[in-house]
């Protein structure tokens, strides 16, 4: 059974059912399609009110791909995309307006999501211009908010340092009264003196304006932080998901046990945390012919013959989900 | 005794727009051979400076005010001694992409540093293939030359890494000065990466500077710790020691804000950056962003004292032992 079709509300948020993505590769002159890969295959997952739900894995992995999918900006080739109880895939005009401004992203680079010509107030007044909702005040109450004070208000983006960036792309974010916030590795590029600050921001602002966050990042010690629930992706298809706390207390996909022995870590509590059964050296054993297995099993060490056939996504009690024969 | 490598009282200082900006103050650091020191701090805090004046590869409006470099007993900062001291050091960058020349093959590429760096000197084309491709199995890129005959973009961020490697190893360099040579990549990929670099610290005898901000890394791959703030070294020691019990309270920060597996830290985080005048401050670096900071911490600058068997802390506040007391 999927996640999905199991007995939960429609008080989710976000429903996705079953949704795939796959992108041509087109070269030469006839731009003829000389290769398919598939970004994201059957993913199904709820997003439930007020919650943060992690998404982790490596570089393509799907998760941008997914993320651009609930922010409309990919429609998924099968599958749907329910925002509410509703398809975003068949939205009108008014409606992805409307659509727009209850789901806001902040992105990984501040220097590059933030126009370098324009001053802070622009910058967080411009979705307002666009909504109409423009006010004396608004932008000063939206800096409050993150922590700035007035005298950012006439500041250029090149004269903010990092972590001051990312606070205005946050209030530019937050200025509609979003309902969702998709955060894509919105501290990748930030020190940690400085990400230990903004993650602290987002989850002020949580508790204050009662938002859900997507939270797309490849750091799993920042995951265990930040997510109540947790999503691993592995090229395009989940691997485990379920409580955050529960997945790295017990890691059940190898993939995720392999992704947690390799986290460089600063304290001897947190090296006992690591699964202990991941092999030092994984040797890469090419696939050869099915292409329907288990999409982990080339770097596997459990790999047995039984893994050319998919997995299965189950859940093995606690709703911990996960996609392996020896789990 | 004279160590493999060491950098005694450096100064340095960057010319911007008619003004002399104070970069590096009194930074010192030694390193013996088969050794790996990981270099810590923020952005701005001068660990990347710090390896381009060993390598001698300085930014041209930058100025080494006062302080000695020796290399192998040979003092780096003459142009003689920096052109002897190129040929047994090799540097490996964060984005192996923009280090890599996108329009020719690897093994164009590989050949132009075996080229350079025989001065002249003749070597058949067999000798230069298997030195090429030694240096590639030495930094575990395998696949029966086929990279080779690759270009940049047909690899992966790991692989391109691993070129990069391959290529510093080319010349069998003594001492590899990696900066943030994983920040790129996949925590898997890092993990490798940072094994091959520890293997060949230990089988090829070779040294290694470490410049990171990740301080996991810097614990599990090196031996000793340099901690940096605006310029200054505020903390040495081995790393074991340092991340155990730091004395500085940046570096207490530092570890603090580290989000953890198992939720042991509270990820406070440190107020505020690394600002100009923090370098040029009659009193401590640290103490416009330091929660610790008593009046003596505003008017002088503390050196840096052993307070632990090799651990060096630069904080007047650690000394009086105050760190443990708060």
């Amino acid at each position: 059974m999927l996640p999905n079709r199991e007995a939960c509300g429609s008080s989710d948020i976000y429903s996705l059912e079953e949704v795939s993505k796959t992108f041509e590769v087109k070269s030469g002159l006839a731009r003829s399609v000389r290769a398919e890969i598939q970004a994201v295959s059957g993913v199904s997952f709820r997003v439930r009110p007020s919650e943060t739900f992690g998404i982790i894995g490596e570089t393509g992995s799907g998760k941008t791909t997914i993320a651009k999918m609930m922010l409309l900006v990919y429609r998924p080739d099968t599958g749907r995309i329910l925002f509410e109880g509703e398809d975003i895939s068949k939205f009108k005009d008014a409606q992805i307006r409307d659509y727009r401004r209850k789901v806001q992203t902040v992105f990984q680079d501040p220097t590059s999501s933030l126009n370098p010509r324009h001053k802070v107030r622009d910058l967080v007044e411009a979705p307002l211009k666009i909504y109409h909702q423009a006010s004396e005040g608004k932008v000063n109450s939206l800096l409050k908010l993150v922590n700035l004070d007035d005298s950012y208000l006439q500041r250029y983006p090149h004269t903010l340092s990092g972590g001051e960036k990312q606070r205005v792309a946050i209030a530019r974010a937050l200025a509609l009264n979003p309902e969702v916030l998709i955060l894509d590795e919105p501290t990748s590029a930030l020190d940690v003196s400085v990400q230990a600050k903004i993650i602290a921001l987002l989850k002020d602002l949580k508790t204050r304006l009662k938002i859900t966050y997507v939270f797309i990042s490849h750091d799993l010690s920042l995951v265990a932080n930040f997510c109540d629930r947790t999503l691993v992706v592995y090229r395009g298809k989940m691997c485990e998901m379920g409580e955050t706390g529960e997945i790295f207390k017990n890691p059940l996909h190898p993939y995720t046990r392999l992704l947690l022995s390799s986290v460089p870590v600063v304290s001897d509590s947190e090296i006992r945390v690591k699964p202990a059964d991941v092999p030092e050296e994984i040797p890469t054993v090419p696939i050869n012919g099915h292409s329907e297995g288990c999409v982990f099993r080339d770097r596997c060490w459990l790999r047995e013959d039984v893994c050319d056939t998919g997995p299965k996504f189950i859940d093995k009690g606690k709703e911990h989900w996960v996609a392996c024969h020896f789990a | 005794m004279t160590s493999f490598l060491e950098i005694n009282g450096l100064n340095l200082s960057v010319h911007s727009d008619g003004r002399v900006l104070p970069i590096l103050s009194d930074v010192s650091l030694t390193l013996e051979r088969s050794e790996a020191v990981a270099i810590v701090g923020e952005t701005g805090s001068g660990k990347t400076l710090t390896a381009r004046a060993v390598m001698g590869v300085l930014p041209k409006n930058a100025v080494i005010r006062s302080g000695t470099i020796t290399f192998n007993g040979v003092n780096v900062l003459t142009k003689e001694g920096a052109a002897a001291a190129r040929e047994h050091i090799a540097m490996i960058f964060q984005n192996p992409m923009s280090s890599i020349n996108p329009l020719f093959r690897v093994e164009d590429q590989m050949n132009d540093v075996l080229n350079w760096s025989l001065h002249g000197r003749k070597e058949t084309k067999e000798e230069k293939t298997s030195r090429i491709r030694s240096a590639l199995e030495g930094a575990q890129c395998y696949g029966d030359g086929k990279i080779l005959r690759m270009f940049p973009f047909q690899l992966s961020g790991g692989m391109r890494q691993r070129v990069m490697i391959a290529m510093a190893l080319l010349r069998k360099p003594s001492l590899l000065i990696a900066d943030e040579p994983t920040t790129a990549l996949d925590v898997t990929t890092q993990k490798e990466i940072l094994s091959l670099l520890t293997k060949l610290t230990k089988e090829e005898k070779m040294s290694l500077i470490l410049i990171t901000h990740n301080l996991g890394i810097a614990r599990e791959s090196s031996m000793k710790t340099y901690v940096m703030y605006a310029g200054r070294v505020v903390e040495a020691g081995p790393t074991a020691q340092i991340f155990r019990k730091p004395l500085h309270p940046y570096t207490k920060g530092l570890i603090d804000s580290i989000p953890s597996l198992d939720k042991s830290r509270s990820m406070e985080g440190i107020d505020g950056e690394i600002a100009q005048q923090d370098r040029a401050a009659v009193g401590c670096c640290f103490a416009s962003r330091c929660s610790y900071a008593i009046d003596k911490c505003l008017t002088r600058q503390p050196e840096l004292k052993e307070l632990a068997p090799g651990q060096k802390v630069a904080c007047y506040v650690a000394e009086q032992g105050g760190l443990r007391v708060v």
